[in-house]
């Protein structure tokens, strides 16, 4: 048990940072891309010998015209930097993963994270343009641009979110960027039962209201929680435009018989963030049980929503409390299983969830678990058919594989 | 190869697909030499016209079997020679898989088929109030097919993003003749974005056959605006102010010089025919903020120095406005018969210099260059008119196109902001990519062709040129063309 630490490097520039690689892929070590270290509890665990290499000291805005809304940045930023580099010229990036003011752009990208704004505004990978990364074998490439609109050479940037820095380690990113709203208004419901939540949901996006962010948050065994089922709402714009869509928003709950719950500031304040953070193991929940919590994303097609968060809900080990925020309109959920006995093992609930959730066409990943002995968690459930196509990519990019080795769906 | 191994790939296609649909005879096949660009052209040996998925993994497999190359092609309006046969070889028409499968009104998707034609999916989807918003300028002819796998956006992406943003799904058949589902419905599915890679991919990695789309709800107000100009200056400046100002608006497109004389003269849009310079203008959104946003753009264009300011007053002269945008390059056969259109971007703050360039450049190679572009977007499309019996003028407008797309580059921007690579910028995406970059792009591609027999030839400079290739496999070629005589 008395192992050194792996050893960190800690690259200053995009340059030293391959440079690194190269001798690691030489030298046949094995490496975690590592950027503030706030999202590693995504994919299988690191291996005992594994290196780090932080790009933290990468955290230069390389470029930055506010007129020609695009901003470049090394990886190592982190998303609060940025935001904080943008605001004073009216302007952000619309994405609220969790921990942004800790978390590094090259990190929440890799990790492929979003936040409640992605109904209104997409994922960070619409809003990509442009990515150096380095190559497991030292080669420094790009990809992309720093204008609105290209489309020369292939898109090889978007291999590199959500991809766990299994294929090379994101250097530099350039961002479209957009104006901040003038107005942003939340708003939560309180509605007796899930059924009107996502009835709700659907008169909530019918023209003309365009909310950014439709949260229900629904549980079960969860006494000590607001009864009911939560439903967090948002709309953005011109004020005249989102006094209106308020109006018509409280008129469909009153109907509904899903009255408005007010919060002061500063609860408003914190809630967003709450939702955004809701699936990293550092959020703390009441219901918190002996043995800690498996955080589970579930995706299916957005119509499906209420079945998968019913899904979540229902497979869940008996007894255990269950929290779900259902992404309305998107079809994404999280949820996470309070495991309150350690002596429970989740495996084959969680493979009724997926054998659910298959028939809806959907998948369930697990994003953190806590050390449970004996029962080894699927992550990734079953890999999907174009994994041998995902395979040799990985080979022809990074063919020892010394790069997060493991972590990454089906072993890569 | 021999001209007995054409003749029996023709047959085991025939087989495959049904005889009608596999066209070899010469003047079938030369309607396939070309696309809208008409500065690069090759004759396919074979063109295979598939009605279903399975059909196309079939043609894929014939081809792969035989080592020939395939090139899918859709209404062949593009601009840089993606669909042309570069290395010969088999031309995969997708003109009979023309089918919206299913609208999702409730989920805002739709399933269609790679030959739908951009603005049918838009005329489908509007009874639900919902839209495709890719909308190139060739929307009426060209296809989702084509728009994906060029990534081929338009006016709209200024607001709404470009076309792969709205691509979710697709069904494609690999190089190997299987069928793979890249993504889907389910959101963020664990594995590689492999569609955001295909989508842009010019037909390298394999051949769509479905693809799952987003629509996008019809807003509920539109206004749409000239601005009038008689400075080039003022025209840009006001550009930089609108986005300034944080309007994002749904399209913000500008005609210059001689464009709105032509358009005018052709469309009868309503163009001041002597104005320099004219913005359309285009906000949507709900009324309260189409609203505030007109009375600001009103106060920019005029504080900018527009000369006039005029507001569609209703749907037909909205679409009349939009008429006269979208019919351009068509007017500009009025000047000349054919054009070279060139698609660099530049960072919108870089706008006025590049415009003023392509003048200078135009005058030099004595030439006509007429500006009609996306501006909000510094998406510029400098239209170079000539006539091509004039001796000389294709090299002179190459190689004025040639000088724009490298001070586009030089001023921070690309050398393709829709209208993809193909063969016609294989060569300058040297000018922004080094050999490492190339290189894994070459990677990239060979990992999902390893062969490389989908459209060889096309979107990154190889070692090879397509000469060596076509001579490597050219007895087929060479007894079919002298067959032809």
């Amino acid at each position: 048990m008395n192992q050194p630490d792996p050893p960190t490097l800690t690259p200053q520039s995009a340059g030293e940072l391959a440079g690194m690689l190269r001798a690691a892929a030489d030298a046949g070590h094995t490496l975690v891309p590592w950027g503030a270290g706030t999202l590693q509890h995504l994919g299988g665990p690191a291996l005992p010998e594994a290196g780090r290499i932080g790009t933290r000291a990468l955290s230069r805005v390389l470029d930055y015209t506010p007129a020609d809304m695009t901003i470049t940045v090394e990886a190592g930023a982190t998303l609060g930097e940025v935001q904080a580099t943008l605001r004073p010229h009216g302007q952000w990036l619309p994405w609220d993963p969790p921990a942004p003011e800790q978390a590094t752009i090259g990190g929440l990208l890799a990790a492929g994270v979003s936040g409640p704004l992605r109904l209104g505004y997409g994922t960070p990978r619409d809003w990509v343009l442009g990515m150096r990364v380095a190559l497991a074998d030292g080669r420094l490439v790009r990809s992309g641009g720093k204008v609105v609109k290209n489309v020369a050479g292939y898109d090889m940037h978007k291999l590199h979110i959500g991809a766990l820095g299994t294929l090379g380690v994101i250097a530099e990113v350039t961002f479209k960027i957009a104006p901040l709203p003038e107005q942003v208004a939340p708003l939560l419901f309180t509605c007796p039962a899930p059924a009107v939540a996502f009835a709700l949901i659907d008169q909530l996006r019918a023209r003309p209201l365009a909310p950014i962010s439709l949260i229900v948050s629904a549980g079960r065994n969860d006494e000590r929680a607001t009864p009911g089922v939560l439903l967090a709402v948002r709309f953005a714009g011109g004020a005249a435009a989102v006094a209106r869509q308020v109006r018509l928003a409280e008129s469909a709950a009153d109907q509904l018989g899903a009255p408005r719950k007010e919060l002061d500031d500063e609860h408003t304040r914190a809630l967003w963030p709450a939702l955004a953070g809701f699936a990293h193991p550092s959020f703390t929940h009441r219901n918190q049980g002996a043995a800690g919590a498996l955080i589970i994303r579930a995706g299916a097609p957005a119509a499906a929503l209420a079945a998968v968060v019913e899904a979540l809900e229902q497979a869940a080990p008996p007894g255990c409390a269950v929290r779900v925020l259902g992404y309305g309109g998107i079809g994404l959920a999280y949820a996470r299983w309070y495991l309150s006995n350690p002596a429970v093992q989740p495996g084959t609930h969680l493979a009724a969830l997926r054998a659910r959730l298959a028939q809806l066409g959907g998948y369930a990943v697990v994003e953190g678990s806590p050390a449970l002995p004996g029962d080894p968690i699927d992550r990734w459930g079953p890999p999907p058919a174009t994994l041998a196509l995902m395979r040799t990519l990985k080979a022809r990019w990074d063919p020892q594989g010394i790069l997060n080795r493991e972590r990454y769906i089906g072993g890569i | 190869m021999t001209i007995e191994s054409r003749e029996q790939i023709i047959a085991q296609l025939r087989a495959a697909i049904g005889a009608p649909y596999v066209l070899a005879r010469p003047e079938e096949l030369m309607l396939y030499e070309y696309d809208a660009s008409a500065l690069d052209m090759d004759a396919p040996e074979i063109v295979a016209v598939p009605g279903s998925t399975a059909d196309v993994a079939q043609v894929v497999r014939i081809a792969a079997a035989a080592g020939w190359p395939l090139v899918a092609r859709g209404a062949g309006t593009g601009l840089s020679g993606g669909s042309v046969p570069a290395a010969g070889g088999v031309v995969v028409s997708l003109a009979r898989l023309d089918q919206v499968l299913w609208i999702d009104p409730a989920a805002r998707l739709a399933r269609v088929q790679p030959g739908v034609v951009n603005v049918d999916l838009s005329t489908a989807a509007g009874p639900h109030g919902l839209h495709f918003a890719p909308d190139p300028s060739s929307q009426r002819s060209s296809t989702i097919g084509g728009n994906a796998a060029e990534n081929a956006g338009g006016p709209h992406c200024l607001k709404y993003g470009v076309t792969s943003n709205h691509i979710v799904g697709a069904t494609v058949v690999l190089a190997d003749g299987s069928v793979a589902e890249l993504s889907g419905a389910a959101a963020d599915a664990p594995g590689y974005d492999l569609l955001g890679t295909f989508v842009g991919s010019e037909g390298t990695l394999g051949i769509a056959t479905e693809l799952l789309v987003r629509l996008t709800p019809n807003p509920e107000a539109i206004r749409t605006f000239l601005a009038i100009y008689d400075d080039l200056d003022a025209a840009a400046d006001t550009v930089s102010a609108i986005i300034a100002a944080g309007i994002v608006p749904a399209a913000l497109e500008m005609l210059e010089g001689l464009g709105v004389r032509l358009v005018e003269e052709s469309v009868h849009a309503g163009y001041p025919t002597d104005a320099r310079a004219v913005l359309l203008i285009e906000i949507d959104g709900l009324h309260e903020e189409i609203e505030s946003q007109a009375e600001q753009i009103a106060v920019i264009c005029r504080e900018h120095g527009a000369r006039e300011l005029r507001a569609a007053r209703d749907e037909a002269q909205r679409q009349k406005l939009w008429a006269g945008r979208k019919g351009a390059l068509a007017a500009c056969a009025r000047l000349k018969p054919h054009y070279h259109i060139q698609d660099g971007v530049v960072p919108r703050s870089r706008l006025t210099e590049v415009l003023r360039f392509t003048e200078e450049v135009a005058q030099r190679y004595n030439l006509h260059v007429v500006n009609i572009f996306h501006a909000g977007d510094g998406n510029l499309h400098p239209l170079l008119v000539f006539d091509l019996r004039e001796p000389g003028v294709r090299e002179r407008a190459i190689a004025a196109g040639e000088e724009i797309l490298r001070a586009c580059v030089a001023a921070g921007g690309t050398i393709s902001g829709e209208h993809g690579i193909g063969i016609e910028k294989r060569d300058y995406m040297r000018w922004i990519f080094s050999d490492d970059d190339i290189a894994a792009m070459l990677e990239l591609r060979s990992a999902f062709d390893p062969h490389g027999i989908m459209n060889p030839c096309k979107q990154l400079p190889t070692g090879a040129s397509c000469a060596d290739i076509k001579q490597a496999r050219g007895a087929a070629r060479a007894m079919a063309q002298g067959a032809w005589i």
